[in-house]
């Protein structure tokens, strides 16, 4: 079978178009939620991770302002304790050389001076500490202020108050301002990966340190978007530009101080894992769905190759070959399929060859047309009679066939509209031998199921064996009635022809003895003697005849022994040999057969025959050294006996009348020679025939049944 | 066929590939708050709860907190802090010079008027947290003694004198609403050497670990709970009602008069429980005063969920 090029059709289409929406489909689309639902997990995980960042750098932030913050309250509650001002200075201004996290630490009195007096070095911004300091003395509590200065630097100070007890009036604050680099280093241990940075935000929206080399420190993220959430206090993960670079960034709020943490991470970075997996997957999905069509196309093959074959094979059937598929190894459905179509194949085939079978051995021509008048078939001894193939008839209009009268037979019936029924004709063909055949033909109608015509069936055979047959039979019925009234005239003949017997002798005598008595001479005398000579011999004759005659018009036989042909042909040829050898003629038995023997009368067969090698004689009277060849054979069920002389033959005109009862080519026959010899041959149940050319010479052919018992016997 | 298995690659490709992110564009600010707040776990929980509400209504919001009572008050009347919750039980007593009303909305009402009057400070509906002064034991304990009324453990001090040590944060041992007039009220007292003071956030875990046998507290504290105490009850009604509420400057509502309506959903959906709750979440649970008031918001439905 061949395996289909270019686009699958019929059953391959729909079994991958199948494929397609059962395997295909469904994968595809479990790639699809595999990579949408992964994409979504890692970036679930990437936002996750970015945001538990930015929480870690806030409370990392405020773990240290709250340490730093308790450090300074510790101060100030042991101010509380001892009272002594100049070492709560000392201490706080000492503080910021030890603690990295301040730039510097000031205690301010009530007023909101420095504590040291007014030569103290102040490197702090004064209106910023100003402005801390107006803060500290209505919270009267520890907090944290960023400010942004004019100049747009901001700056973070812790103020811690200096009081006789929590919540009084203030009689001073220590204030410290953050070394922006301490938080520089610190949120420096919290980046995500090589490309991820922190930054801590002022609660205005200023950058107070970043990891990136405090790139964007002092400047402004009030116009990112992020920063409107920043600004709403939330928390999360933000998706989106952030310094013009796509970035994933992870935000918190200081709890309890004016910062917000934020943890940066590249987009490309963030997105990796999202990337390599996409990509994988993608990858993982193409080779599949690749896969996935070869699978599909050599599963086609391999399921429906075995079917396109069966129906392929079906197909061949329907369109008459034979059905030669293999049945298939597989133990499948196909396999069962494939045998059971074998099998009413097989069937099918069979009962079409028995009805072929039943219509080829039908001892009739047939041949069917449809209603049009093509033909359908033809069956075997059909063509044979008409000497043409079948096939070269089947199909085609009926005209094809060579009988014309056969052919317009039919085409009057397949044009006749009116119902007809079993239409019989005769007619004469003459066959492909030149032999003149009578052909009779019948035809009905032929219907379909439903009694609808569909055509013409006609039958036809041979009918010129059963005219002769006919023939014959007439003949022999004349030839006994002819006999039967002869028999009868013979029989009057004989008395009168006895009367006349006896008076010729009478008169012979009567003239003896008046010309002794008066010595009569002279010419009357003689006369009167020769006269009565005359008709004693003719009267003799006569009566021979009539004898003759009558006891052949009873030509009964007497018994039936087994004769045995070849030792009487031989006794007839002895029985003529002297006649025969007087007429100087050559006279033969060819034994073409050995033991060819009949049952019947042997007498009258040996009559029979004598009777035609007389007749042979006698046509060769007049010729110089005739032959007569006496042959004997056997001849299917027959022995067949032929006497071939060399005569004078007998003319055509004659052929057909020659055994019929007084009827003679010679002057002296009497006619009932050969008319003896058929009836005594048809007694036997044999036939004889006759061929001449005049001039040449006749062949007289006698068939007798063999007996079948003797030639067993032998 | 083809055409079909291209269409399908096609598709699948564009969902591998589909992917995408958004953000919110920028607002002018509906104007600019400070909001105050007090020393203890729900002040922080309330103040950042109210912060966290106005910056997602448009407000720029600056926090206060940390501040004592009457700091926070002070800061409120000279007009440093826009808003604060505060209780009606402190106000009454200890700004306005009133005597403690135990009844919630006789108090409130009292204060609204009161406050309004003497110093323009306008109280917001009440919500239905009543974080009131709190006398507890250990409930172990006070199964043992017998004692479930503050009246029982007046009786058993009286009994028993010095016997029992208490707990008290400075303010509580010497508000006229604390400790004394509650000792008056119900006549009986601890003593001055057994009483321990504290920060108000160790009261709670100096009683669960038997360092004192009874302690101050707050009504809304999740510790009473999650360490197993007991809340002796005020049978004299002598603890006034100390329901929480937004206090604001007028000014302040004449230029933002939405924020009446707007604050209002506050309060609607506190209350006691919920409170003990919040507070639990911060307190026990360790975890953050933004991520608990968060939460709790976009759970009443008045912030987005992220």
């Amino acid at each position: 079978m061949k395996f289909p090029i270019g686009l699958p059709r019929g059953l391959t289409k729909r079994f991958i178009f199948l494929g397609l929406w059962i395997f295909l489909l469904p994968m595809t689309l479990i790639f699809m939620l595999a990579v949408f639902l992964s994409q979504q997990t890692l970036e679930q995980q990437s936002d996750d991770q970015t945001f538990v960042a930015a929480q870690t750098l806030s409370l990392q932030t405020r773990q240290v302002f709250d340490h730093q913050i308790d450090m300074l309250e510790a101060f100030v509650f042991d101010y509380r304790n001892n009272g002594n001002l100049e070492r709560l200075e000392e201490r706080a201004s000492s503080h910021a050389l030890r603690e990295p996290v301040f730039s510097e630490v000031m205690l301010y009195n009530a007023d909101g001076d420095p504590a040291a007096g007014p030569d103290a070095v102040d490197s702090m911004a004064p209106q910023a500490v100003s402005e801390v300091f107006e803060e500290a003395q209505w919270r009267r509590s520890s907090f944290v202020k960023g400010v942004t200065t004019e100049s747009g630097h901001v700056r973070v100070y812790i103020s811690v108050p200096v009081q006789e007890a929590d919540h009084e009036p203030i009689n001073g604050a220590i204030i410290g301002e953050i070394n922006p680099s301490y938080f520089y280093h610190l949120i420096q241990t919290s980046t995500i990966g090589s490309e991820g940075w922190n930054l801590l935000v002022s609660s205005d929206g200023t950058v107070f340190t970043d990891t990136k080399g405090n790139r964007f420190r002092n400047e402004s993220i009030r116009e990112e978007n992020i920063y409107d959430l920043l600004s709403r206090g939330r928390m999360g993960t933000f998706r989106g530009k952030f310094f013009e670079e796509d970035s994933v960034a992870g935000y918190a709020p200081v709890e309890r101080l004016p910062f917000y943490a934020v943890t940066i991470q590249p987009e490309s970075q963030a997105g990796a894992p999202i990337a390599t997996l996409q990509q994988v997957l993608s990858s993982g999905w193409m080779l599949l769905f690749l896969a996935g069509l070869v699978l599909l196309g050599v599963s086609a093959r391999w399921i429906v190759t075995p079917v396109r074959r069966l129906t392929d094979q079906a197909m061949s059937y329907a369109e008459g070959e034979s059905w030669h598929l293999q049945v298939m190894k597989e133990k499948d459905e196909i396999r069962t399929l494939a045998k059971a179509m074998q099998f009413m194949a097989n069937d099918l085939q069979e009962k079409e060859r028995f009805l072929q079978r039943i219509l080829s051995s039908f001892p009739y021509g047939v041949i069917t047309t449809d209603s049009s008048g093509y033909i359908t078939s033809v069956n075997r001894e059909g063509a044979q009679l008409l000497n043409i193939s079948a096939r070269s008839l089947t199909g085609r209009p009926v005209e094809t066939i060579t009988s014309k009268s056969l052919s317009r037979h039919i085409r009057v019936l397949c044009g006749r509209s009116r119902p007809f029924r079993n239409h019989s004709e005769e007619f004469n063909f003459v066959n492909h031998k030149q032999q003149k055949l009578v052909i009779k033909v019948s035809s009905t109608p032929l219907q379909d199921e439903k009694g609808e015509r569909i055509g013409v069936l006609t039958t036809f055979w041979d009918h010129t064996e059963y005219r002769k047959l006919e023939q014959h039979i007439q003949r022999s019925e004349h030839l006994a009635a002819i006999g039967q009234m002869t028999a009868g005239l013979a029989h009057e003949v004989k008395n009168p022809l006895g009367t006349i017997q006896m008076a010729g002798d009478l008169i012979e005598a009567e003239t003896e003895e008046l010309r002794k008595k008066y010595q009569l001479r002279g010419p009357a005398v003689s006369m009167i003697q020769e006269a009565s000579a005359d008709i004693q011999e003719e009267t003799r004759r006569l009566n021979e005849l009539v004898k003759r005659f009558l006891k052949m018009s009873k030509p009964h036989k007497d018994e039936e022994t087994t004769v045995d042909i070849g030792e009487l042909t031989e006794e007839v040829a002895r029985l003529v040999s002297h006649q025969m050898k007087r007429a100087d003629i050559d006279c033969t038995v060819y034994h073409k057969d050995d033991g060819v023997i009949v049952r019947g009368d042997r007498s009258q067969l040996m009559q029979a025959f004598l009777n035609l090698a007389l007749n042979a004689l006698e046509a060769m009277e007049r010729v110089d050294r005739g032959v007569l060849s006496i042959t004997v054979r056997k001849k299917g069920s027959n022995a067949e006996i032929s006497f071939h002389d060399s005569g004078a033959g007998i003319p055509a005109s004659k052929l057909k009348r020659i055994f019929n009862p007084f009827f003679s080519t010679k002057q002296e026959g009497t006619g009932l020679g050969l008319s003896i010899t058929h009836d005594l041959i048809n007694e036997h149940k044999g036939s004889i025939e006759v061929e001449s050319e005049y001039g040449k010479g006749s062949e007289f052919t006698v068939r007798l049944p063999l007996d079948k018992e003797g030639e067993e016997a032998q | 066929m083809k055409k079909m298995t291209a269409g399908l690659s096609i598709l699948s490709l564009m969902a591998l590939a589909a992917c995408g992110g958004g953000g919110d564009g920028g607002e002018e600010s509906a104007g600019d708050l400070v909001v105050g707040g007090k020393n203890f776990t729900e002040q922080f929980v309330l103040a950042t709860i109210t912060s966290i509400y106005l910056q997602e209504n448009g407000y720029n919001v600056e926090e206060a907190t940390n501040m004592g009572s009457e700091v926070v008050r002070d800061a409120l009347v000279n007009e440093q802090v826009d808003l604060y919750w505060e209780y009606t039980g402190t106000a009454l007593v200890n700004y306005l010079g009133e005597d403690p009303v135990s009844d919630g909305d006789e108090a409130f009402d009292l204060v609204k008027e009161l406050d309004y009057e003497q110093n323009g400070i306008t109280w917001l509906d009440r919500a239905e947290v009543d974080n009131t002064y709190t006398l507890m034991m250990r409930q172990e304990a006070a199964d043992e003694m017998g004692i479930e009324s503050i009246s029982d453990l007046a009786d058993y001090v009286n009994a028993n004198p010095g016997e029992l040590s208490f707990a008290s944060n400075a303010e509580f041992a010497s508000r006229s609403d604390g400790l004394p007039g509650a000792e008056e009220a119900y006549g009986f007292e601890f003593g001055s050497g057994n009483v321990n003071r504290m920060d108000s956030g160790l009261t709670y875990q100096a009683l669960r670990d038997g360092n004192v046998d009874v302690s101050m507290g707050f009504s809304t504290d999740s510790r009473i709970v999650a360490f197993d105490l007991v809340n002796l009850e005020d049978d004299k009604g002598f603890f006034p009602a100390y329901n929480a509420a937004i206090s604001i400057r007028d000014e302040i509502l004449e230029e933002h008069p939405e924020l009446e309506e707007l604050l209002a959903p506050l309060a609607q959906n506190l209350d006691t429980q919920t409170m003990t709750e919040l507070n639990y979440e911060v307190d026990i649970e360790q975890r953050n005063e933004s991520e608990v008031a968060r939460e709790w918001l976009a759970e009443h439905g008045l912030i987005d969920e992220e």
